[in-house]
């Protein structure tokens, strides 16, 4: 009974759209009609030799290789630091925390103009020198996907240093200190103490930032529409174009079946990479 | 039906800014009091999801009675079954109202135009003035618009010959299309089953583009005309919006607007982009009856005249409207009105949308530097004829 509206909701707003996504990306719908017809596999097949969406997926790759490894080694960094006894510490906290309060759409669009020929990122760059394509950075084929990164990593990174924050606060100070008193240097304290205790919250970081990472849609959509010249398409942003701009929703819904089992299979190997539940115990 | 008993009555429409949407709410109010046994309940839609909220709703079979369409939409709307048929309406409004192409599809007639917009060139008369010297003269030949863009492109202080638009979905085509056209080529055969840029007029007008746009600004529409507002272009091709930003912002810049120019003497038309946004009734509407009595009233003479007002349009719909001389005596809005007189609409195809896509993806290719004009009109070709064979005629 207590759970019930909780399951209700479940029901109503992932199972439901589920199922019914699920019979989608095995059908041919008409979307004015209503009417729909069974295919088979043939839109799985579509979304496989599609170039379209390799090309897609091949960017969804690059953003997440580029962005989760940057992002989890600047927020351990920053775990560290404001792990330390600074004056003004939980200020510095809640800065960092900020992006993660303000919603995407409007830091997206913040970044639009930053980042703009004449934008204060643009000029910034050409001050120190940095070669600035003519166009901006997100009407640059070249530029684009990366200044898209580059923001996701800001957003992100204070995130996740107060995840891995939350981690380091679980050392035991004992550890430490013995450590310390027995000569220990700052490299093997680190690696003999901090690391396994990190190591679950590494997991989850990772995994969590991963799956979010293969789903970036709304600053693609915001700021760039997947161009220019589609350098910024993205698997979801292929999901949706094709889904909600060309209506042909069997193949939307097959192309995000395709990444579901992608992200679960890329999740399912994380977790036996890090040996799930060996950390501090060990 | 509400709580007091009377008929509700459903518009979507798509001006959401504070001044026009009083005009809009000013001129049903007025219908609703004529109309005591009705309320008309307005869904505001943008731009930027409109499409995609129009087509879920029919879809969910929870459509409006009146239904404010793209220009490009209603082809496609009609194609499906989606519209009810307007032709007598259509004929009744005939002698009354401009821009009717778009609305026909299939010889009937499936909507009725309420806002009409084209292209012309905004002209920067100060930097003109810096190369022409003394009192400059807009150019009436591509050859002279190249020049005079080239020109007027100098580092210090950094000004810009003319404003590209790229990587800005639905807008850049609008850009393409005038050169096409006025160069005598068109993106589709007149039976429209093939693709027809592959022509001396397609590889003309691209390549003239392409050699326009060289060292050039390239931004998104709304910077370019914030460029042109603070005197960094010389040349800006735009519609009539620009020119209400410029009277609204106190911008110091002097300007004037012109047509399209020739492509070179004796050759070619003057030929710019129409477009605008039409009333459609949807054939699952609840209220026709109403929704036709109320899009006759949002398209009489003087709650046309009072939109164009609040939206600082040029081009009225309404032909009486397009007399008065707060239009036609205005220096850029008479040019917008003779624009018009000589303006086109995309094709009336209902898989527009698809084809206007692989046509942007063809001109950003060419533009960007990616593939040669002949290399970028043969694989937009490609695309579009494998989008018109896909088309099934209903």
């Amino acid at each position: 009974m207590l759970v019930s509206p909780w399951v209700f909701i479940l029901a109503v707003f992932w199972v439901y759209p589920f199922l019914y996504a699920l019979v989608l990306a095995f059908a041919k719908f008409d979307i004015f009609s209503g009417q729909w017809r069974w295919v088979g596999a043939a839109n799985f097949a579509a979304v496989l030799a599609n170039s379209a969406f390799w090309e897609a997926l091949a960017h969804t790759a690059i953003f997440t290789a580029g962005t989760v490894p940057a992002t989890t080694v600047l927020a351990i960094l920053l775990a560290l630091a404001l792990n330390r006894r600074l004056w003004g510490r939980a200020l510095f906290r809640a800065g960092f925390f900020a992006p993660t309060l303000t919603a995407t759409v409007v830091i997206a669009l913040v970044f639009l103009h930053l980042y703009a020929q004449g934008g204060y990122l643009y000029r910034l760059a050409q001050f120190v020198g940095i070669t600035v394509p003519e166009r901006g950075f997100l009407l640059s084929e070249k530029t684009a996907l990366a200044s898209v990164m580059v923001m996701d990593i800001w957003v992100s990174v204070g995130y996740y240093a107060l995840l891995f924050l939350a981690g380091l606060q679980t050392i035991p100070a004992e550890l430490v200190e013995d450590a310390v008193m027995h000569g220990a240097s700052g490299w093997q304290r680190f690696w003999a103490i901090t690391w396994p205790y990190l190591r679950p919250t590494l997991l989850y970081a990772i995994v969590i930032n991963l799956i979010k990472s293969f789903q970036i849609f709304t600053e693609i959509f915001v700021m760039t529409q997947g161009g220019p010249l589609g350098a910024t398409t993205t698997a979801v942003y292929h999901v949706y174009s094709t889904g909600f701009e060309r209506f042909d929703l069997g193949y939307a819904a097959a192309a995000a079946f395709v990444l579901f089992a992608l992200i679960a299979a890329v999740a399912v190997l994380q977790f036996r990479f890090f040996a799930f539940g060996r950390g501090a115990e060990e | 039906m509400t709580a007091d008993g009377r008929l509700v009555v459903h518009f979507w429409q798509f001006w959401t800014e504070p001044r026009v949407k009083a005009v809009i709410t000013k001129a049903i109010e007025e219908w609703e009091a004529n109309n005591p046994l009705y309320k008309v309940e307005v869904t505001d839609l943008t731009w930027s999801d409109g499409y995609q909220k129009i087509v879920a709703a029919f879809a969910g079979n929870r459509v409006p009675d009146l239904l404010e369409l793209g220009s490009d939409w209603v082809a496609e709307f009609a194609d499906r079954g989606a519209l009810m048929d307007m032709s007598t309406e259509c004929l009744r409004l005939h002698d009354t109202l401009a821009g009717w192409p778009p609305a026909i599809y299939n010889d009937n007639c499936w909507a009725l135009p309420w806002y009409l917009s084209t292209r012309v060139f905004y002209f920067n008369k100060d930097i003109a003035k810096l190369t022409q010297g003394g009192d400059p003269r807009p150019p009436m030949l591509w050859e002279e618009l190249l020049q005079q863009t080239r020109d007027a492109t100098i580092e210090k202080p950094k000004l810009w010959g003319f404003g590209v638009n790229a990587a800005e979905p639905h807008v850049l085509y609008k850009k393409f299309l005038p050169f096409l056209w006025s160069a005598g080529g068109d993106v589709l055969t007149e039976d429209q089953t093939v693709c027809a840029l592959e022509t001396d007029a397609g590889r003309r007008a691209l390549q003239f583009l392409v050699d326009l746009s060289k060292n050039q600004l390239v931004e998104k529409q709304a910077a370019l005309d914030d460029a042109f507002i603070n005197g960094k272009l010389l040349f800006h091709l735009s519609g009539d919006w620009l020119y209400e930003k410029l009277r609204r912002s106190g911008s110091s810049v002097e300007f004037s607007a012109f047509m399209m120019p020739f492509p070179a003497p004796n050759e070619g038309t003057r030929t710019s982009f129409a477009g605008g946004e039409y009333l459609a009734i949807p054939r699952r509407a609840t209220q026709p009856v109403a929704a036709i009595s109320l899009a006759r009233h949002l398209l009489s003479e003087k709650n046309i005249f009072n939109l164009c007002i609040a939206t600082g349009c040029a081009t009225p719909v309404h032909i009486k409207v397009a007399r008065n001389p707060y239009f036609a005596e205005d220096s850029v809005r008479s040019v917008f009105i003779r624009q018009m007189s000589q303006a086109k609409s995309s094709p009336a195809h209902p898989r527009w949308v698809e084809i206007e896509a692989a046509l942007e993806w063809g001109v950003e290719q060419a533009l960007y530097g990616k593939r040669t004009v002949d290399e970028a009109l043969a694989a937009t070709c490609e695309k579009i004829n494998a989008i018109l064979s896909k088309s099934e005629k209903r």
